[in-house]
């Protein structure tokens, strides 16, 4: 008894099969609204010296040529927000991987353990950044105070235009990393048993089962989560903007936090529009061969 | 017929009855909106009971909204661009509301405003945006909080109550204040202290300290117009004399460009600090955390003035407006003027709203705003009455600020750059954002 249905949309007699296809209309629709509209209107936004109220008159590329040729901020806010994706997702990456590797061999208290990981990752990030805005504070706080104790001297942190933006960097990787460790944990757990207990017959060591049954089969996943990470990182903007507000001296100004106080504090929405689709296009290079590779991986 | 005819005619006079009825409840209805953003929660409910009372009465519903000060800025930049604001909406120049007025977001309320409410405004009502607001609280946002008992430890007296220091009577005294008494180059008091955090809440830290010297970021070009204020010696001196708090006096913490109203409430309550520049608006938050006396553990002073003598300072109204995609103007103003016109409605306002001063001549007649129930109340409010001065209503300012004024400054603070380049970086910005 043959289907009547075909994979990938292609029928018996080598016919296109639209059925398929029909079947993802809702959703195209949803995402059409939800991000196709909003996505038009704020290209619309970037063409234009958007008013919040009364006319918008056309613009064309000026709020573009502006951003690059003219503003003060933005090249230092792209060095910034470089540093803030690249640093900070790959020591995630790296603690994570670690962490997830050593929670794998754990046998005992695995879902206490799992529970106190995620931790971080459900506490809101409202709370997150007054926790850590109390740590980190230059004259009170735990951190400078442990500092003190063992010897060394109060650290300005996030007053501070040389080390806001690593103290941010280390505490966006405390909030994150419980999500990647959670995902890679999964990942490692899917990886047959069998493996380890042939390579084990045959003598390997522990770095050649990483190096050669582990990360390979950990592959699909490692790319998900740095994909995924990546993407976020580059958007990122709640940590920043509750902890420091982009200071001081625009040290941790982010293409996020720099889209919102150019369209909410400055009203110049046009130039906010341009910023958050400069930000769009540096996600998408970034995500879309990643995840055309992932694609081609699995076929 | 006849007999169908007067069937025709009943029920022809039954719909027209029934329309005019349909009518009259609609007129009944009116239902006004008003998003408020009082941060006691008390204020919530007394703008609720507000909101019942006038219903009895007039028949018209008010629904209240809250909307934190955090978020009103964008809550109602979203509201204005959907065309969906609200009828009544509380504002506050802090949050930029000069450039929605320019922006054409607000309504004149010059036709509707009565000779009766002309009267019991103070004079100085319509000062800060014309007759497109309504204003009912005065918020003076330069007071410096001081702590008596340090200063009489130090040997310090403060200015006399509707006096200033002179910047360096100001930066002496601070000095005074600071004490290392462990000599590790860690003062364990300083003597003054601000509160920073970039974005737009750090204008309240620097405005009063251009302002104090006579200097702005922009002025009034004499067309119309505006210029920038940038090229003049009085800025530089100003900021150079900020900085010099943190970089060469030393008296002020540095750590105050991370720091939000959390961290200076606790660095008061762990005596950090001498001296603290804030809104009046803090006095009740120090009273309620700390059950600190006004007048006794704590008091205010004006925030100190430069050689040129500029006796003003930095302050701002809370006011009503009217968006002008409201329905119900004529409605929303008539509930904004049976609450402004009732002396004790204002003044329960104004209790609950931290004791600011009511904008209303009736109100302030209260017995509560006096010195029986709040110690040295009218010396503090001749003191903020006669030296507020109020933020220039151009679309531009509060953009201008957070986006140039305020990373420039900080880079001056943090010894990145000179103040001589900082300011003329300053002033190159802003003549190209006014297109000079």
């Amino acid at each position: 008894m043959s289907s009547k249905f075909h994979s990938r949309g292609v029928g018996r007699k080598g016919r296109i099969d639209l059925f398929p296809y029909l079947l993802n209309i809702p959703a195209i629709i949803v995402l059409g609204i939800v991000i196709g509209v909003p996505l038009v209107q704020v290209l619309i936004m970037s063409l234009s010296e958007y008013s919040f109220f009364g006319n918008s008159p056309f613009v064309g590329l000026d709020n573009f040529i502006r951003l690059f040729t003219r503003d003060r901020v933005f090249w230092s806010t792209v060095r910034n927000t470089v540093i803030w994706t690249f640093v900070s997702i790959s020591l995630e990456f790296t603690f994570a991987l670690a962490i997830s590797l050593l929670m794998n061999r754990i046998i005992h208290m695995k879902g206490f353990l799992r529970g106190l990981v995620l931790l971080p990752w459900v506490v809101p990030p409202v709370t997150v950044g007054l926790i850590w805005k109390t740590i980190l504070d230059t004259d009170s706080g735990l951190l400078n105070n442990i500092l003190v104790s063992l010897g060394g001297s109060k650290q300005p942190l996030l007053s501070s235009p040389d080390q806001a933006l690593w103290v941010l960097i280390a505490v966006v990787i405390w909030r994150y990393s419980p999500f990647m460790i959670i995902s890679l944990l999964a990942g490692l757990q899917s990886i047959d048993k069998g493996l380890y207990e042939v390579s084990a017959i045959e003598g390997a060591s522990p770095f050649q089962n990483l190096r050669y049954i582990t990360l390979p089969l950990l592959r699909p996943v490692m790319l998900v989560v740095l994909a995924q990470g990546t993407i976020w990182r580059i958007g990122h903007f709640d940590l920043v903007s509750m902890m420091t507000g982009g200071g001081p001296a625009g040290s941790t100004e982010l293409l996020a936090t720099l889209a919102y106080s150019k369209t909410i504090t400055e009203l110049n929405g046009g130039s906010g529009a341009a910023v958050a689709l400069v930000t769009l296009i540096i996600t998408l290079l970034i995500g879309l061969p990643i995840f055309n590779r992932l694609l081609k991986e699995r076929g | 017929m006849i007999r169908k005819m007067t069937v025709m005619l009943l029920l022809a006079l039954s719909v027209i009855g029934g329309i005019w009825a349909n009518g009259s409840n609609e007129k009944k209805d009116i239902t006004i909106t008003m998003q408020h953003s009082m941060v006691p929660p008390e204020a919530n409910e007394l703008l609720k009971q507000f909101a019942e009372q006038y219903k009895e009465e007039t028949g018209v519903t008010v629904e209240i909204s809250y909307v934190p000060w955090e978020s009103q800025r964008a809550t109602t930049l979203a509201k204005i661009a959907s065309g969906n604001t609200p009828d009544i909406l509380h504002g506050n120049s802090n949050q930029g509301t000069a450039e929605w007025v320019e922006m054409g977001a607000m309504t004149d309320l010059a036709d509707f405003i009565s000779d009766e409410m002309k009267e019991e405004l103070i004079p100085t009502a319509f000062d800060e945006l014309g007759t497109y607001a309504i204003p009912f609280l005065q918020s003076p946002e330069a007071a410096i909080f001081y702590r008596p008992a340090l200063f009489e430890e130090a040997g310090v007296t403060p200015p006399a109550p509707g006096e200033a220091w002179t910047w360096d009577e100001f930066v002496e005294a601070a000095k005074k204040l600071t004490i290392d008494a462990d000599g590790d180059g860690e003062p364990e008091q300083w003597g003054f202290a601000e509160r920073g955090l970039s974005g737009f809440i750090a204008m309240k830290t620097y405005i009063p300290h251009l302002w104090a010297f006579g200097a702005d970021i922009i002025k009034p070009d004499g067309e119309g117009g505006w210029k920038s204020g940038l090229d003049e010696q009085a800025a530089v001196d100003a900021i150079a004399a900020q900085a010099a708090l943190v970089t060469e006096d030393k008296v002020m913490k540095p750590s105050y460009l991370s720091w939000g109203l959390p961290e200076a409430m606790r660095a008061w309550g762990e005596n950090d600090m001498a001296m603290f520049a804030c809104g009046m608006w803090w006095a009740d938050s120090v009273k309620e955390e700390y059950g600190h006396e006004f007048g006794k553990d704590f008091d205010v002073m004006a925030f100190p003035v430069s050689e040129n003598g500029n006796e003003f300072s930095f302050s701002t109204f809370d006011y009503f407006t009217i968006p002008t995609t409201s329905k119900n103007k004529e409605e929303a103003y008539k509930f904004i003027e049976w609450i402004i016109l009732d002396p004790q409605r204002m003044a329960d306002l104004a209790v609950i709203d931290n004791y600011l001063p009511p904008t209303t001549k009736s109100a302030l007649a209260d017995p509560r705003f006096s010195d029986e129930s709040f110690p040295l109340w009218s010396e503090r409010f001749a003191l903020w009455s006669d030296w507020s001065r109020f933020m220039p209503a151009s679309s531009k300012y509060a953009g201008m600020w957070t986006s140039t004024i305020i990373p420039i400054w900080e880079e001056i603070v943090t010894g990145r750059r000179s103040v001589e380049d900082g300011v003329a970086l300053m002033d190159s910005e802003i003549k190209a954002q006014l297109g000079q």
